[in-house]
């Protein structure tokens, strides 16, 4: 069995994991993405060599590429032979480079946690509420509008105070909470005349009054590992901004949302972000890429091992990640052809 | 503790910075002087640089 590991930064998460990988005996190769080149016109898979089965299954059967070949097909990179792969576990901190990466992987068919569906829900906050709403989820009251005006407009629609914050983004980072009309106008001055184009795009939320505290939930699979607790006297309580972790009973309410949550944007290996409100849980955000060094600890659960499992699983073909819009893209890709 | 054999001069402040027998290619190890986080980017020889700057997409 091979594993890749795409990764940047190589953070306590990711030694974690590779020393797992490497405890198991398993062949890991890992590789750094910012020096990676993707060939996306490396080479062609004939169509004779089946019409209907991924790349990585014609490579299995023994196919080989046709380089710079003039024939229909499906388009395989092999700068790096990712099809020898059983599967690829995206560890990148960089969101943008894990959405790109996992998109080629998951066009030539190699088995990715998370798939790149999962990583284009869960890294914008537009569409991950979207998802959560479809599926029936309780989540924040949510707006979006594009220009100043409008977002102001939506700011006063949910009350003061709101949260203002970036579509894509993480880490708490550039989050807003605005309690009266003269700081909406003032931060929302600030994201049209400061913020690149996707800031353009306002994301407007209720504020949820959270107690000092939220909660995230592990979900592997369709199992709910552990949950922690976040609490912080600011009213971010993301760990990247000092809130310190406790363990979180995983009640049955608990469970049942983060199960649900984690199948809306695709399951996988996900961290659910709710906030425990007197009316109940709510679900607030899906996190592709988790980090769980400040939970280890606390809730006495071996992360890394949990998700080793369900990589293995992946790779072994037991644990099949679902992907629902493969065939609109090969398909695409086949009409396509390069010349 | 972990076991030390080499240490490095930090890139920022020149600091010496002890690097760690099972340190991984592209670890992140913070200068204990400076505070700067620093990347190991070779194992054989060791070298270390000043790690990037964090980027408005990073993170999870």
């Amino acid at each position: 069995m091979r594993i890749g590991v795409l990764h940047a930064r190589v953070r306590q998460e990711e030694k974690a994991l590779f020393a797992e990988l490497d405890r198991r005996g398993v062949d890991v190769e890992a590789i750094h993405v910012d020096r990676e080149v993707f060939r996306l016109d490396g080479a062609i898979w004939p169509a004779s060599s089946g019409g209907e089965s991924s790349a990585k299954e014609r490579h299995r059967e023994g196919g080989a590429p046709v380089q710079n070949a003039r024939v229909e097909g499906v388009v395989v990179g092999f700068s790096r032979d990712w099809c020898r792969f059983d599967a690829v576990l995206e560890r990148c901190i960089s969101h943008s480079r894990a959405m790109a990466a996992l998109r080629i992987l998951d066009t030539w068919g190699v088995p990715c946690v998370n798939p790149w569906h999962v990583g284009e829900i869960c890294g914008d906050k537009l569409t991950t509420n979207l998802a959560l709403l479809e599926a029936g989820l309780p989540v924040p009251r949510s707006r979006i509008a594009f220009t100043p005006e409008a977002a102001l407009e939506a700011i006063e629609d949910l009350g003061y105070p709101a949260v203002l914050k970036p579509a894509v983004g993480s880490w708490g980072r550039l989050i807003a909470r605005v309690t009266d009309r003269d700081s909406a106008e003032a931060v929302l001055e600030h994201k049209a005349t400061l913020g690149s184009y996707h800031h353009s795009i306002f994301f407007v939320q209720e504020h949820v009054e959270k107690g000092g505290r939220d909660v995230r939930s592990f979900v592997v699979g369709d199992d709910v590992i552990c949950a922690i607790e976040r609490r912080s006297e600011h009213w971010i309580t993301n760990t990247a901004r000092g809130a310190v972790t406790a363990s979180f009973p995983v009640t049955d309410e608990l469970r049942e949302l983060s199960r649900r949550a984690a199948r809306a944007v695709g399951g996988g290996v996900v961290a659910v972000d709710l906030f425990d409100t007197p009316a109940g849980l709510i679900v607030n955000e899906v996190n592709y890429t988790m980090e769980f060094k400040n939970s280890l600890e606390p809730t006495g659960v071996d992360i890394p091992a949990r998700i080793v499992d369900y990589l293995l699983e992946v790779a072994e073909g037991r644990e099949l990640t679902p992907a629902p819009r493969r065939a609109a893209v090969l398909g695409t890709r086949q009409q396509g052809a390069p010349s | 503790m972990e076991a030390t054999t080499n240490t490095v001069p930090c890139p920022e402040c020149e600091a010496v910075v002890p690097i760690a027998d099972d340190t991984l290619l592209n670890e992140i190890i913070p200068c204990a002087e400076c505070g700067a986080d620093l990347e190991i980017t070779g194992l054989d020889p060791l070298t270390i640089e000043v790690a990037p700057e964090i980027e408005e997409d990073w993170g999870e």
